[in-house]
């Protein structure tokens, strides 16, 4: 299945803006975490379709995960 | 401050802190150590100055019963990493009830300003009354002690701030600078005078890089008590760091706490500018006074198309490794980096920017520019303005002032320019008083008086709440994107707890980018090693809460009612539906969540 990976401010550091991954079983959402390298970013924010995910939610076929990094106020 | 105590909970009477209180208009001047009553007032900031505003009854901000406190934390001044901070409170002649009595606020700002003050040996500065003349005062170390002195201000009435801290610069060495600009000289028509604070960078570089204690007038204040700055004077405390404190701050840096706020080149997450890239990412960074319209205009502000054509300098405060200040030059010709425009932090960046339908990095560079050389609050004035260019857009056959527009920079500079000379008093006394005068509410956006930051209202119920600027004592501006958790008991929760607990750096005296809780182990072993002073957190968070509901009963008492602890209306019963955050803030919502959290509040702040 594919996946489409979107990385937001500074997570696309090293990285990547965008791009289409394949999975032959469903991923979760920590999986494609560690997967991209953002295992050890200081925590993110996930969104599946635009809606807030958590780390084991599983990613259907054609979904689009958005990672973004924690902000705060100031 | 001298302690005689290792547990200022239990006696904290044996905590004395220096006070200087300075009665303007006689010129008397009294030094005196006095007891702390309790742990707030040993914290210091916010928590110990609000105990004295609370025992004033004060219906007039500019009334000289209204007294100017200005005092640093327990950790100012300390090795500490970003103990840096200065607080000035009072009365705000900006933020007031219906019923038209001045709400008690803090402002803060870092810089070097708060070491130096603390190194002079006092811990707080009352200033009483009004000078009949315009005055400086002249805080030094001596060799008996704290030397205070009243000197004439007459040369530097209209200049800005900058050139305020230039002209100071050039008198006293080995010494930092707050002072207003011509907004806040000019008291009477604009309540929303910025305080600012000299860094070390600014009079290295002679570069206007100074940094602000903004909120709710503190300046104006200082303005109608012809306090046109202060000087603070004293040699540099330099002793050697502690292993402990040299673990806590390599920890602050390197173990997460901060990355938020560091330099995207050191691996961090580029200040509170990243806010803007996630925030658009929902179609949630204000635009045309709080109306996202769901498009990609905002991108011309994202960090990446502004570095295109300008370079960012990230830079810090003095002895501050987080280096969250992203600091905008052009670049010249030949490609090197030409002069400083401004420093983008979020809330100007859209407040001065999208908001105000301002899409080009330059001409938001030129707003902040001007609005910090005025000395006035950016979020004040921003949201002020773009109140004005809403009314103007809906009623395009009598618009008010120019006739400005969203978008239209030179209108838009104009009256910002007009305002911050005292010209435009409809303006500078901020959206509240503007929209009730025009009759014309709904879209006036500030929650009881204050202007609200640049976080839609519809996204932080949390913001009605807050007790003085309403992202920095709250802290559920930004939860919504992080969490999506839109249930009343979340939000309970949020408020009830961590959100209001993020006031503590403002008895302490430390930034928030340190991203220490109250209860962190590190913040209560860095208090130990730089103060012998053993608190347990829960301790320190019990009096952090207590300070907060403090405010928050301040509130009460200058007679805000229920009512005004709301939203704006149109973010009520007109929900927009290019945000795509979930909508969940209706009247119901916010009537149901505040039952819920007065239900919690009210028996603790009884029992102060």
């Amino acid at each position: 299945m594919k996946i489409k990976i979107e990385l937001v401010a500074s997570c696309q550091v090293g990285l990547f803006e965008t791009k289409i991954q394949d999975y032959s079983i469903q991923p979760t959402v920590r999986q494609i975490i560690n997967d991209v390298g953002l295992a050890n970013h200081k925590g993110v924010i996930s969104l599946i379709n635009g809606v807030h995910a958590g780390s084991d939610d599983l990613l259907s076929n054609q979904d689009t995960l958005t990672l973004l990094p924690l902000i705060d106020g100031g | 401050m001298r302690t005689y105590t290792t547990n200022p909970v239990a006696d904290p009477k044996s905590v004395l802190y220096q006070r200087c209180t300075i009665h303007l208009a006689s010129k008397d001047i009294k030094l005196e150590d006095i007891a702390c009553r309790n742990l707030e007032d040993v914290l210091g900031g916010f928590g110990r100055s609000f105990q004295m505003l609370a025992e004033r009854e004060i219906t007039e901000a500019y009334s000289e019963d209204n007294p100017l406190i200005m005092n640093t934390g327990l950790m100012t001044g300390t090795k500490l990493m970003t103990g840096l901070r200065t607080f000035f409170s009072a009365y705000s002649p900006l933020k007031k009830s219906k019923k038209g009595f001045p709400a008690a606020m803090w402002s803060t700002g870092s810089g070097k300003f708060g070491c130096k003050l603390k190194w002079t040996g006092l811990d707080e500065v009352v200033f009483e009354g009004r000078s009949e003349q315009p005055v400086y005062i002249l805080l030094s170390k001596g060799t008996d002690g704290p030397q205070i002195e009243i000197k004439s201000a007459e040369k530097l009435l209209g200049l800005t701030t900058h050139e305020k801290i230039m002209a100071l610069q050039k008198i006293y060495n080995d010494a930092h600078f707050a002072v207003i600009g011509p907004a806040g000289e000019n008291y009477q028509s604009v309540t929303m005078g910025a305080i600012a604070l000299s860094t070390v960078n600014q009079l290295k570089s002679k570069q206007d890089k100074s940094r602000f204690a903004g909120r709710g007038g503190m300046g104006s204040l200082m303005g109608y008590k012809n306090l046109i700055a202060i000087v603070a004077q004293s040699e540099d405390k330099i002793e050697v760091t502690s292993p402990e404190l040299k673990k806590i701050n390599k920890e602050i840096i390197k173990g997460g706490t901060s990355t938020k706020f560091q330099p995207i080149a050191q691996g961090g997450g580029g200040g509170t500018w990243a806010n803007y890239d996630v925030l658009q990412s929902f179609h949630a960074v204000p635009e045309n006074n709080f109306w996202p319209r769901g498009d990609i205009r905002p991108n011309s502000l994202l960090r990446k198309h502004v570095q295109e054509n300008f370079d960012i300098i990230s830079e810090g405060c003095y002895r501050c490794a987080i280096r969250c200040q992203n600091n905008i030059h052009r670049r010249n010709e030949d490609g090197l980096t030409g002069e400083f425009l401004a420093k983008f932090d979020y809330e100007p960046l859209n407040l001065l920017g999208t908001n105000i339908g301002i899409m080009d990095g330059a001409q938001v560079g030129e707003l902040i520019h001007a609005t910090d050389n005025l000395g006035m609050d950016a979020i004040s004035i921003g949201v002020t303005l773009s109140y004005v260019l809403d009314y103007n857009e809906r009623h395009p056959e009598a618009p008010i002032f120019n006739g400005a527009n969203f978008g239209n920079f030179e209108k838009i500079m104009e009256l910002l320019v007009q305002t911050g000379h005292g010209e435009l008093a409809d303006i500078g006394c901020g959206v509240m008083q503007l929209s009730e005068k025009l009759g014309e509410t709904s879209y006036a956006f500030h929650v009881k008086g204050l202007e609200l930051p640049a976080y839609l209202p519809e996204t932080n119920p949390g913001y009605v709440f807050a007790i003085t600027g309403g992202h920095m004592s709250m802290r559920t501006s930004t939860l919504l994107a992080r969490e999506g958790d839109t249930s009343l008991d979340s939000w309970v929760k949020a408020i009830t707890g961590p959100g209001l607990i993020y006031v503590g750096s403002d008895l302490l005296g430390t930034c928030k980018c340190i991203g220490l809780g109250m209860d962190n182990p590190m913040l209560i072993e860095a208090i130990k090693a730089e103060t012998n002073l053993q608190i347990q957190p829960e301790e320190l968070v019990a009096a952090v809460r207590r300070a907060f509901l403090r405010g928050l009963k301040l509130e009460l008492k200058q007679g805000y009612e229920d009512s005004e602890f709301t939203l704006p209306a149109q973010v009520l019963e007109k929900p927009n539906t290019n945000v795509t955050l979930p909508h969940f803030v209706t009247p119901d919502f916010l009537t149901e969540l505040k039952k819920r959290v007065w239900a919690i509040l009210e028996p603790e702040m009884a029992a102060l």
